[in-house]
């Protein structure tokens, strides 16, 4: 029983961390701070915060798809991806943003954000982040 | 029409049909982020209707516009773009420089705009051109008329913005915003021959004050839904124009010539130059536009109503003429018109979507007696059917089953001469390339 238990609780802890492992966050090296809070990763996403607390300005990349690409827009904008992808032409076309930079995997996006200064993104967990820095959500 | 911009005009088709076909992502020139849109749409319509352009009984390609755009966002924050846009309708075509501004965000809760802005008003009036980003081929014909956007599309002044955090209330964005708008001046333009009666031709339509208004936008704590304000005021428009000739008069205003004539001579109204071509206007005008607006997106839902409130003010008509026959040359107007539509869209999959939307419009709010009146409403039942061809193109199919004439009074096509049930019905083939 007592071993029921044990294989019981250990699945449901694996269960929950990969729920939250879906994707890891990252940002240039020069990064601030490691974390980042829900209300500013939304506010990136949706162009609405241009600049990081030092004043280096924010360069968004988002990957083309995927799972990854799915749950970060749905985790932190309440969209689909064909929502979001939709709210960034508007915001271009009426004038109010750049449009992201569009990432065509992983690596693609790690090699992206390691050079440039400022640099947002997000990969698939398990995904190689060396150069970057990865960012946990307060 | 302008044919001094339709050179101009046909290099930027030709550049938007070379750089849409070549590829689907937008072009990055050394930081300088370009994108673009190419749309082209054909009607039909029926019961002696033509509406924006010569589509009576004929599938007519009557739209063509064309969209360009470049941004470019500096190490210190400041944002510039510019975008122009290109159009063909009906026999019109134009081009013009949609916006150009520099743009700096202090913060999510602050920022600021200068140059010539989109003109921010309900829903979609500021990306009524971005036909990727909807599935319907067209906005509600008289909630979002086509040919309004000479006059509200964009502004050239100055926009605050931002978007603040209520807490549990959930979140706010705004945008305030003051400016000048153009002149009108080509007679031709669809807007101005729509807005003209048989009586006075107008050809020019100034904003003394310019614009001024704001639009707010409450997104509550539930996923998905927006809930707005919006208010827009030109104080002291003019419209200025010429009394029209017999050829061009109906009605009451021909049998006011007619009555000329029998009292100063035959011809008197068209050739003594007393009357037809002599000045007319609509001066002192106070134009308010107020709108209340609801959104919610769920899944592959989107929903949406509007309800809006057009206000005409504190005007004076002048027609020097009349004094010749000793009436008033002045007299007080104003005018009060109501709009309203709901819209549902759902997106069945990658490659079809799915909507319908009902729209109202009447220009009598408060006059029961001549609301019965085709020509004084508008009813619109609109099924569409879109499909993306690629992710850059998508092809649309809409029909409209319409009731009322109002949406001509704004396009320049005649109303037709026996109103009749004032049924008719329009049928809308689009494609769009985006990049």
């Amino acid at each position: 029983m007592k071993h029921f238990i044990t294989v019981f609780l250990a699945s449901v802890v694996l269960a929950v961390t990969a729920r939250a492992a879906d994707y890891q966050l990252i940002a240039n090296a020069d990064a601030g701070s490691a974390t980042v809070s829900k209300e500013d990763v939304k506010n990136v996403l949706l162009g609405n915060k241009v600049k990081w607390d030092n004043g280096t300005v924010v360069k968004l990349a988002v990957l083309g798809g995927g799972p990854a690409h799915d749950k970060v827009i749905s985790d932190f904008t309440a969209r689909t991806s064909d929502q979001f992808d939709k709210y960034w032409k508007k915001q271009v076309f009426t004038g109010k943003g750049v449009m992201p930079e569009v990432m065509a995997d992983d690596a693609a996006m790690v090699a992206y954000v390691a050079k440039n200064p400022g640099a947002f993104g997000y990969v698939s967990a398990g995904a190689k982040t060396d150069g970057v820095k990865p960012l946990a959500v307060q | 029409m302008k044919n001094t911009k339709c050179l101009a005009t046909s290099a930027i088709i030709s550049a938007g049909i070379v750089l849409g076909a070549a590829s689907s992502k937008a072009t990055d020139l050394d930081g300088l982020s370009i994108h673009g849109s190419l749309s082209a749409t054909a009607s039909e319509t029926d019961n002696n209707v033509s509406y924006l352009g010569d589509t009576d009984g004929r599938l007519n390609l009557n739209l063509v516009d064309i969209i360009l755009n470049s941004s470019h966002r500096f190490e210190n924050g400041l944002r510039i773009g510019a975008q122009v846009y290109a159009y063909q309708l009906g026999n019109f075509k134009d081009l013009t420089l949609d916006f150009a501004n520099a743009d700096y965000s202090f913060s999510p809760q602050f920022g600021v705009r200068v140059g010539r802005n989109k003109l921010p008003h309900g829903l979609y009036n500021d990306s009524q051109d971005l036909d990727a980003i909807r599935t319907f081929a067209s906005l509600p014909y008289s909630f979002y008329p086509r040919t309004l956007r000479a006059i509200d599309a964009a502004f050239d002044g100055l926009s605050f913005y931002g978007s603040a955090s209520l807490s549990l209330a959930g979140s706010l964005d705004y945008q305030l915003f003051a400016g000048a708008k153009e002149t009108l001046s080509d007679g031709t333009l669809p807007l101005l021959r729509g807005i003209s009666s048989s009586l006075m031709q107008f050809n020019r339509w100034t904003f003394g004050d310019g614009v001024e208004g704001a639009a707010i936008f409450w997104n509550p704590p539930v996923d998905g839904l927006k809930l707005g304000y919006s208010v827009q005021r030109l104080p002291r428009t003019k419209l200025s124009g010429v009394l029209g000739t017999t050829a061009t008069l109906n009605g009451d205003n021909l049998a006011l010539a007619g009555l000329v004539d029998a009292m100063l001579g035959k011809g008197a109204w068209d050739d003594s130059g007393v009357f037809a071509g002599t000045s007319a206007s609509v001066s002192g005008v106070d134009i308010l536009f107020r709108t209340i607006s609801a959104e919610y997106t769920t899944g592959k839902w989107v929903i949406a109503a509007e309800y809006k409130l057009l206000d005409e003010l504190h005007g004076t008509t002048t027609v020097p003429a009349l004094a010749r026959l000793g009436q008033p040359t002045s007299s007080p107007y104003s005018n009060h018109l109501e709009y309203y539509y709901g819209m549902a869209s759902y997106q069945v999959n990658d490659k079809v979507g799915l909507g319908y939307y009902y729209a109202y419009n009447t220009d009598v709010r408060n006059d029961a007696s001549r609301s019965g009146n085709p020509s004084n409403y508008s009813k619109d039942h609109c099924p569409v059917i879109s499909y993306n061809l690629t992710k850059w193109c998508v092809v649309k199919a809409e029909y409209h089953f319409m009731q009322g004439y109002t949406p001509l009074g704004l396009s320049g096509d005649p109303m037709p001469s026996n109103p009749g049930d004032g049924k008719w019905h329009s049928l809308v083939l689009k494609t769009t390339i985006s990049f």
